[in-house]
């Protein structure tokens, strides 16, 4: 399995949510709240720089990311033409997190696991959109936009990512693919309009942080 | 040949128990009814001998047919016999996909990971099915200490057709995958 971090998307990748094989722009006719910043360069963007940044902006909900790194997961299936006979429907892309983070800084507003630090969860946060598990050319994808939202004055957050593949040939779903891994890293200061940190990455981050950069405001 | 009991020879061809045909020769012959279907219980039953087991000839359409000379009751019989030959896949990890001849597996880490063909002949006394897998001659994958097996590694991904053959012709043939997302 291949984490891409940075380039662009894979042809192949026709995920629900791309429009034409690009990331959508706010106003994107199926996906109008998936302002995506458009194109289909892969990697980190922030709505100070990229006003098609809204994801994931939905009236009176979450306000739009203000910074975010754009992954593709790719699964090459073997051996060649496996998917003529293990097809559509049998293969899937999952993936668990260990994240963290703070708005406001003092107490996290965001973990996994319940605990200090972080316990392994299941990542809530793929839709089906995001993925294209038709391995008609024998390869299938997975999409994740990892990001940082300021709720009030500022935010930071810190994600561990390990990302796999199921098939079931009949007995369920079982993992048929070593595990990949990729990081997020986000530290925003609404107030300043700045971007501390935006890093989307292929490396865990070693030592999830147990307190915010930030001081509560 | 082989029955000693004065009666003059004859060959016969003939249905047996209706599941195949077998050339008996009696050199001097069968008392009675009783005493030849008591040769063929315990032929059914393997509690006779069955020796000189040896391939007659393989078709594909997977028959596999076999010379080999069973004897009790101081009564031995020549039989020549077709069998329906078929190839499965015993190990548990191992599913049939589509319904077909397709065998999927998922790739192991373990070194001592196989999936397990088996060579099945339907209607085969322990015996006969001893004495054949000396003569079955496989291709795709690795050989078995079981010559009625055969055994293809988990370690890689792949896609691997093994075939069982009988004088040069081959019977059966099941494609095994073993799957990986890389």
């Amino acid at each position: 399995m291949t984490i891409k971090v940075t380039g662009t998307l894979d042809p192949d990748d026709k995920a629900a949510l791309l429009d034409n094989g690009n990331f959508p722009l706010p106003g994107s006719p199926t996906y109008n709240e998936w302002g995506l910043g458009g194109g289909n360069n892969l990697g980190t963007i922030d709505r100070y720089s990229n006003t098609n940044l809204t994801y994931p902006e939905t009236p009176g909900h979450l306000p739009a990311a203000n910074a975010i790194g754009k992954m593709e997961a790719k699964a090459i299936l073997q051996p060649v033409n496996i998917q003529n006979f293990v097809t559509n429907g049998a293969w899937k892309m999952k993936r668990t997190t260990v994240a963290i983070g703070w708005d406001n800084g003092g107490s996290p507003s965001l973990k996994t696991g319940g605990t200090i630090p972080p316990s392994p969860a299941d990542d809530t946060s793929t839709v089906a959109a995001s993925q294209y598990l038709n391995p008609v050319n024998g390869d299938i994808f997975d999409l994740d936009f990892p990001g940082v939202i300021v709720i009030t004055h500022t935010a930071d957050t810190y994600e561990n990512f390990y990302e796999y593949t199921t098939v079931n040939l009949g007995n369920g779903d079982q993992v048929c693919s070593s595990t990949n891994t990729y990081s997020y890293i986000g530290q925003v200061d609404g107030d300043a309009g700045s971007v501390l940190t935006n890093v989307l990455s292929n490396s865990l981050i070693s030592t999830l942080p147990t307190s915010s950069i930030f001081s509560s405001r | 040949m082989m029955v000693k009991d004065g009666l003059s020879s004859f060959q016969t061809r003939m249905a047996f128990k209706g599941k195949y045909w077998f050339t008996l020769t009696k050199q001097l012959g069968l008392k009675n009814l009783q005493q030849k279907a008591a040769v063929e219980r315990s032929f059914d039953n393997s509690d006779g001998s069955v020796t000189g087991v040896a391939p007659v000839s393989g078709v594909a359409g997977q028959l596999a047919t076999f010379s080999f000379t069973s004897s009790a009751n101081a009564i031995t019989l020549n039989h020549t016999q077709a069998f329906n030959f078929r190839l499965t896949v015993v190990s548990n990890n191992a599913v049939q996909i589509n319904g077909t001849t397709n065998w999927a597996t998922i790739k192991s880490s373990s070194t001592n990971d196989y999936v397990i063909i088996q060579a099945m002949i339907d209607g085969a006394s322990d015996a006969i099915l001893t004495n054949s897998g000396t003569y079955i001659v496989w291709t795709g994958g690795v050989a078995s200490t079981n010559p009625l097996q055969r055994l293809v590694s988990k370690t890689a991904s792949t896609n691997i057709i093994v075939t069982a053959s009988l004088s040069g012709s081959p019977l059966a043939s099941v494609s095994v995958w073993v799957v990986c997302a890389d």
